[in-house]
């Protein structure tokens, strides 16, 4: 049964994936295409570029019907993580608010061993903000400037730990008048 | 030793202070915040004097005689405690952290700065004017010596640092600069300058150069109020490199810097004046507006020895108000600052009203256009002594967020005028030139007065015509009045008494409805007040600009979106006035009867008697009109073999229609020449170019 922080979470997390799904894409068209279903018109021809929900593309891009052309999500995530790799012990990279997101769905277009190479470099990723997120939600609230660099999940993560240490520190030291 | 005692026991008193002091709340308030530090990525710690005081109040006094070696023991307090609880930060930081004092007590005016401070800790409160490019300082450098290796380490003494002479392991003197252990910081050198309003009649106002380090670089701006706190320096003047004189140079070491009307420090909360409100003032100021005749009491407190020009007077407490400066969501803005332009007779108090204006308006700025430059009026790059390149703030950067009032805005030559067309429009103030290119905010609301072309107004004449002034400027103004000096017996009679009731007893004759003092700090909170447009006045809003766009089916322009900006402003503006927090319908009546009001004489085409926009951007209507029947009887007179065509024929053509008489159709030819339209081909006959 999940607690009421896990169901939050998932809210959050549901409605950011809804946010990447709907996000334009540009797609080229392998072959002509004429579709006009509710609210989706399509009236393109072989090799025509055009902006379509991401969703949209992931579905035209199974059926073989066009090529995505995202930005380059392999560069993205190397550059992320490198730049973890080469921050400060106390100094947290800044990583946009969906890049679990984004990386889970890199993750699931990548075949066995690639996939495993950059789960890899994910622990330590991830195993790093954690340490950093710890100390510094211990000793402060979520200011604007760290909110910025953290992703949504994270953002819950440094709420709970900072609520927490908060509690602990008022039940282990008694205010006296 | 005993000094190093003496230090380490200060520095342990100043370790207990801030491990040990609790705020109302009873949180460790210094602990608390050199805990957040790691978390602010900060350097600096900010300690409230006032609390300092009241913790040990004989060491907050020793600040002020002593303040190397207190803020020195502050740092070091400040890192152990850091070294504690963060020691990685703690590490990384050691040489960067540093104590700022908030709030501190012992204030000077620039004016009292003196021998007697040198070396003591002072706040000063005045007016940043310039500052410097960002540089970087070395407090220390390491020099190695190229025989054994070692590093000489030479010490920042004031602003300079002496070479050592030889290595003090080998003595070998060829030693060279090691970047690796040297630390750097930055700096900046800022001006700080009087206020305008604590300047003496008949003084030149007094500055103090001051030099800013680490995180304190660019936290002020030209145009900024700031209070600094900081210790005052001598340093030597120099004739040359080799020969120095024994006349000092006073020059500030900034240590903390607070927002003039802001909290401390923050620049976000830096508000619009130093200018004070207390609750009681609150209290007044919400009683005054309350009042159902609140209105008009505050159009009669403005200026009241000038007697009538209420429509003006009204406008310029609207333009001090202004209204909402809205950011779009793709970062663009919409200029909540309105400008109002004043065109008259000689001796009608324009100049009176204007410095009224700068007066109680808050950073409220009077100038005169004959003896301003474009540099002096937005920015100017200068080198300083030292070398570095300068940014100096001119009039509407001083003024942002606040009031410039030009007078004599038609004698300012051009070229200096000109500047002022971004400022208009924009709000902002651009400067490339000498390596540094910068963009400053100059979000200020322009109040100018200008003397027409001959002397006195022509009513005959439109406003283009009497006022030589570009087009583009006039068309920036969202205000434009017409002060004519026409004689009327009972106003005369009226006029004459008041004048001669201020000669006879000043205080009765002129005493406003609203305390002068108490009408400042209104404007001021009423420029905080952020009132939102009801429909109604948006519906006002919108039919009369529907309606005065169809005033003629020709074509006439009455008003453009631009006017429709000035009205919703001008609404706006009202409410704030009122201190209410929707504009309502009758805030936007008042606007329309505002722009109405200068529609009927700025915006009047004299040869029409209509209201007619096209006046104010140069051609009315009824001029457009002419010209295109002018060259449309002169085509038909020319035929399709473009023959030539005799003047007196055309002349008397022009004059059939009924809309030239003799006089016109002769201007109307000679400017076709001189446009270069028509050609005199011969004596008396013309052809089209």
């Amino acid at each position: 049964m999940p607690n009421s922080n896990e169901k939050r979470l998932t809210r959050i997390q549901d409605s950011y994936t809804l946010g990447y799904l709907v996000e334009d894409v540009k797609v080229q068209y392998k072959n002509a295409l004429d579709v006009s279903l509710d609210e989706i018109v399509i009236d393109s021809k072989e090799g025509d570029i055009s902006s379509v929900p991401r969703w949209l593309a992931q579905k035209l891009s199974e059926s073989g019907i066009v090529t995505i052309q995202d930005k380059d999500v392999a560069a993205y995530v190397s550059r992320t993580l490198n730049l973890e790799r080469i921050a400060r012990a106390h100094d947290l990279s800044g990583i946009n608010a969906d890049f679990y997101i984004r990386v889970n769905d890199y993750l699931s277009s990548l075949d066995g061993r690639d996939r495993e190479r950059i789960i890899v470099s994910l622990n330590s990723f991830v195993v790093s903000r954690i340490e950093k997120i710890v100390k510094l939600a211990a000793t402060s609230t979520l200011t604007p400037a760290i909110r910025d660099k953290l992703s949504v999940e994270e953002r819950e993560l440094y709420d709970l730990i900072h609520e927490s240490t908060a509690a602990f520190k008022k039940r282990v030291i008694r205010k006296f008048d | 030793m005993t000094e190093q005692q003496t230090s380490a026991s200060l520095a342990n008193e100043l370790e207990r202070f801030l491990r040990g002091f609790k705020d109302n709340l009873g949180n460790y308030k210094y602990f608390e915040r050199i805990n957040h530090m790691m978390a602010l990525g900060s350097t600096s710690v900010v300690i409230d004097y006032i609390d300092f005081d009241t913790f040990t109040p004989d060491l907050a006094k020793e600040i002020t005689h002593r303040p190397d070696d207190m803020l020195e023991a502050f740092n070091s307090a400040v890192l152990t405690i850091l070294n504690e609880i963060h020691p990685d930060y703690a590490e990384e930081i050691i040489d960067r952290v540093k104590v700022r004092i908030s709030n501190y007590s012992v204030q000077r005016t620039l004016r009292d700065i003196n021998a007697e401070v040198i070396d003591k800790l002072i706040g000063v409160w005045g007016m940043v004017v310039r500052s410097s490019e960002v540089k970087p300082l070395a407090k220390r450098i390491g020099y190695r010596c190229m025989n054994c290796q070692t590093i000489n380490e030479a010490q920042l003494k004031g602003l300079l640092l002496k070479k050592p002479i030889k290595c003090i392991n080998c003595a070998e003197k060829e030693l060279e600069m090691d970047p690796e252990n040297s630390i750097f910081t930055d700096f900046q050198l800022v001006r700080l300058q009087e206020l305008p309003e604590d300047l003496p009649a008949g003084q030149l106002p007094h500055y103090v150069e001051v030099t800013v380090m680490g995180d304190l670089v660019d936290q002020c701006r030209p145009g900024d109020r700031i209070m600094l706190t900081g210790i005052v320096r001598i340093e030597q003047e120099q004739i040359s490199p080799q020969i120095r004189t024994s006349l000092f140079r006073l020059r500030m070491e900034g240590n903390n810097i607070e927002y003039l009307g802001g909290g401390t420090g923050n620049k976000d909360s830096r508000t619009i004046e130093r200018l004070t409100i207390r609750s009681e003032d609150e209290r007044q100021i919400i009683s005054v507006s309350s009042k159902p005749d609140a209105y008009d009491k505050l159009i009669a407190s403005f200026a009241p020895h000038v007697y009538g020009h209420e429509v003006i007077k009204e406008s310029i407490l609207l333009l001090i108000v202004g209204s909402l400066t809205k950011k779009l969501g793709d970062g663009s803005t919409r200029r909540g600052d309105m400008n109002v332009f004043l065109v008259g007779d000689p001796g009608t108090a324009k100049s009176e009203m204007l410095k009224f204006a700068a007066k109680i308006a808050p950073r409220g700025l009077y100038t005169s256009g004959r003896g301003s430059t474009a540099a002096g009026l937005t920015a100017a790059v200068i080198r300083d002594k030292s070398g570095i390149m300068m940014l100096e703030a001119g009039a509407v950067v001083l003024g942002d967020q606040g009031l410039v009032c030009i007078d004599e805005f038609d004698k300012m030559r051009p070229e200096d005028r000109s500047a002022l067309h971004e400022v208009m429009e924009q709000q902002t103030c651009s400067v490339a030139k000498g390596g540094i290119v910068a963009t400053l905010n100059a979000r200020t609301s322009i109040l100018s007065a200008a003397n027409p072309m001959y002397g006195k107004y022509d009513p005959f004449k439109n406003i283009t015509e009497n006022v030589n002034l570009p087009i583009p400027l006039l068309t920036r103004f969202d205000l434009i009045f017409v002060v004519r000096d026409t004689p009327e017996r009972e106003k005369d009679s009226r006029v004459a008494s008041h004048i001669l009731e201020i000669h006879r007893d000043t205080n009765r004759a002129a005493q406003p409805a609203i305390d002068t003092e108490l009408l400042s700090k209104y404007l001021a909170y009423a420029k905080q007040i952020e009132p939102s447009l009801s429909n109604e006045a948006m519906d006002i809003i919108k039919d009369y600009y529907m309606k005065m766009r169809n005033v003629e089916a020709e074509g006439m322009i009455t008003v453009t979106p631009r006017q429709l900006e000035g009205l919703v402003r001008l609404a706006t503006a009202r409410a704030r006035l009122l201190l209410k927090d929707r504009v309502e319908a009758d805030d936007a009546e008042r606007a329309i009867y505002l722009v109405q009001r200068m529609l009927e004489t700025a915006g009047m085409d004299v040869n029409t008697g209509k209201v007619d926009l096209g006046v104010l951007h140069g051609k009315p209507h009824s001029e457009v009109s002419k010209l295109k029947l002018f060259i449309e009887i002169f085509n038909a007179l020319a035929g399709e073999d473009k023959n030539d065509v005799s003047e007196r024929n055309f002349i008397d053509e022009l004059i059939n229609t009924g809309k030239f008489t003799e006089d016109d159709a002769k201007t109307y030819l000679r400017k076709a020449m001189q446009n270069g339209q028509i050609f005199e081909r011969k004596a008396g006959f013309y052809a089209k170019a």
